[in-house]
């Protein structure tokens, strides 16, 4: 077993798990999906942080900190805010998405192309593994297209968070490099940031009774 | 590969591809807690079938008459360019996959010609039905053949044949968790799920007309034309879960050839009682979610693509 295919397969499922968000019309699966590439990417970290080597034992146990915070926010605290959002705010279905689901999905398929070959080529400007840089752009894209594409508030935040998630294994190689605090800031900052959101959104549908992004346009006076 | 026993890797799918069916719908029956009918039913159809004359539409022109023959004849083709195991396949030539691909399209044209043919309204709902989900796997079917060109070994593959693309499968690739064949497997799956009209795009014992794609077509063959087609559609379910069968099991993993074989068939039935289970478990889609599965099963075979490269 070799340890660079299983970090590849993750990533690929990774990528995959990413697909739904932008093919599908309900909340709650692409949801239940983001939990699953939470558990992938703590998978991912704990990996990459194995496979450096420890000197003293307070390395090796900060070798488990990131992961579990990792674990903790992406795969429990987010799903579980966004989750209390599309229950108060009933918002179980996406209507009419602005880019049919069909379109978006080729469109990822296209962009997911360019990742490969961006992918390659910033290979040689950096020690990352092509594989990595294009996956995570990819993921980046996907999420973009999510943000684009939809009008539901809901769909947004999922978006957002999956770009998040691309950022955020575009990073993971460096982490050994960083200190700890970045990385644990980064999480706090995503984790404000939903938080924020998942009120607005709330608000927003109790003042609108509904979460369509276009009724935004209301707003201006 | 063994070239010892000729024809047997055309006679023993020509004889067991239509218990398949019976396969399939005894565990079917098993889950919904009912007897079900015999595991040779479609062989007793078929037997009945074939005693009956031929009734044809005063509309209808030899396009009927010829299509039925055209599509047992095409699929019969893709069974000679089939390997059985580690039986070598009766015909294989390099580029052989794009006959292999096209020979199905072949036969989905002259399935919607001779629905068009009879000249009902109906029957043209079910041709361009499947017109159209048809136009959406072929890509998927063509790229997931080539994708596997890139499994195994490439020197052998470069031929692009169904023998050779089937055949350089070692167990080697499953210990190693070569991510191209572990996505490839589902896609395939998917592919054969919709070629051969099962539950999550076609139910096959429906027929209300809003939901019907493959049954509404052959809803105006009678007798012997009739007979044909669904022997040609368990022979295509055949194909399909051989090529499956392939992917997951490596055609030499007994150094006996008559072992090896055994052990295919043994595959390709475990293959249709998984069938039967996701027809037990699962809705079949709404009319205009089938697209987006297809679009799925697209994206898994361009996703197992894109990783032989990275």
């Amino acid at each position: 077993m070799d340890i660079n295919k299983i970090q590849i397969l993750l990533l690929l499922l990774f990528l995959i798990a990413n697909f739904p968000l932008i093919g599908v019309s309900r909340t709650l699966f692409p949801l239940k999906l983001f939990v699953f590439q939470g558990l992938l990417l703590t998978a991912n970290t704990l990996l990459i942080t194995l496979q450096e080597d420890s000197h003293t034992p307070q390395d090796s146990i900060q070798k488990f900190i990131l992961p579990t915070l990792i674990l903790l926010a992406k795969a429990i605290i987010i799903p579980y805010l966004i989750k209390v959002t599309i229950v108060a705010t009933k918002a179980y279905r996406e209507t009419r998405p602005i880019i049919p689901y069909g379109t978006s999905i080729v469109l990822a398929m296209l962009g997911t192309l360019v990742s490969i070959f961006l992918g390659f080529k910033l290979n040689s400007l950096s020690h990352l593994s092509s594989h990595t840089i294009s996956i995570s752009l990819a993921v980046i894209f996907i999420g973009l297209i999510a943000i684009i594409g939809r009008k539901n508030a809901v769909f947004q935040i999922m978006g957002y968070m999956a770009m998040e998630n691309g950022i955020f294994l575009l990073t993971l190689p460096l982490s050994h490099t960083n200190p700890l605090i970045i990385d644990v800031l980064i999480l706090v900052d995503v984790l404000v940031a939903v938080t924020v959101r998942k009120n607005a959104v709330y608000w927003i549908s109790k003042e609108f009774k509904s979460i369509e992004v276009d009724k935004l346009t209301t707003l201006k006076w | 590969m063994n070239k010892t026993l000729p024809f047997i890797q055309l006679l023993i799918p020509l004889l067991l591809a239509p218990l398949l069916y019976g396969i399939i719908n005894r565990t079917k029956a098993i889950f919904a807690g009912r007897v079900g009918s015999p595991l040779l039913q479609t062989y007793y159809d078929l037997y009945k079938l074939l005693h009956k004359n031929f009734i044809y539409s005063d509309s209808s022109t030899w396009i009927i008459r010829a299509g039925t023959l055209v599509i047992l004849a095409a699929t019969i083709i893709n069974l000679l360019l089939l390997p059985l195991a580690n039986v070598q396949s009766a015909i294989s030539f390099s580029g052989d996959i794009l006959l292999f691909v096209y020979m199905f399209s072949l036969v989905r044209f002259m399935m919607i010609l001779s629905g068009m043919d009879v000249g009902s309204s109906f029957e043209a709902m079910g041709s361009a039905r499947e017109g159209y989900f048809a136009m959406l796997a072929e890509p998927a079917i063509l790229l997931a053949l080539i994708t596997l060109s890139t499994c195994g070994d490439l020197q052998l593959n470069s031929s692009l044949s169904v023998n050779t693309l089937l055949s350089v499968l070692t167990l080697n690739q499953y210990f190693t968790l070569n991510p191209t064949l572990l996505i490839l497997v589902p896609a395939f799956f998917l592919i054969l799920l919709l070629e051969t009209s099962r539950i999550p795009f076609d139910d096959p014992n429906t027929h209300l007309e809003l939901t019907m794609i493959h049954e509404v077509i052959i809803l105006d063959h009678a007798g012997l034309d009739l007979a044909f087609i669904t022997y040609a559609t368990s022979l295509k379910l055949w194909i399909f879960s051989s090529i499956i069968a392939h992917l997951l099991i490596p055609i030499d993993i007994v150094g006996n050839t008559l072992i090896n074989i055994l052990i295919h068939i043994l595959a390709i039935f475990i293959i249709c009682i998984i069938i039967g289970i996701v027809e037990s478990t699962c809705a079949r889609l709404r009319l205009i979610r089938v697209q987006n599965l297809i679009l799925g099963a697209l994206v898994l075979t361009f996703i197992s693509f894109i990783t032989s490269w990275i």
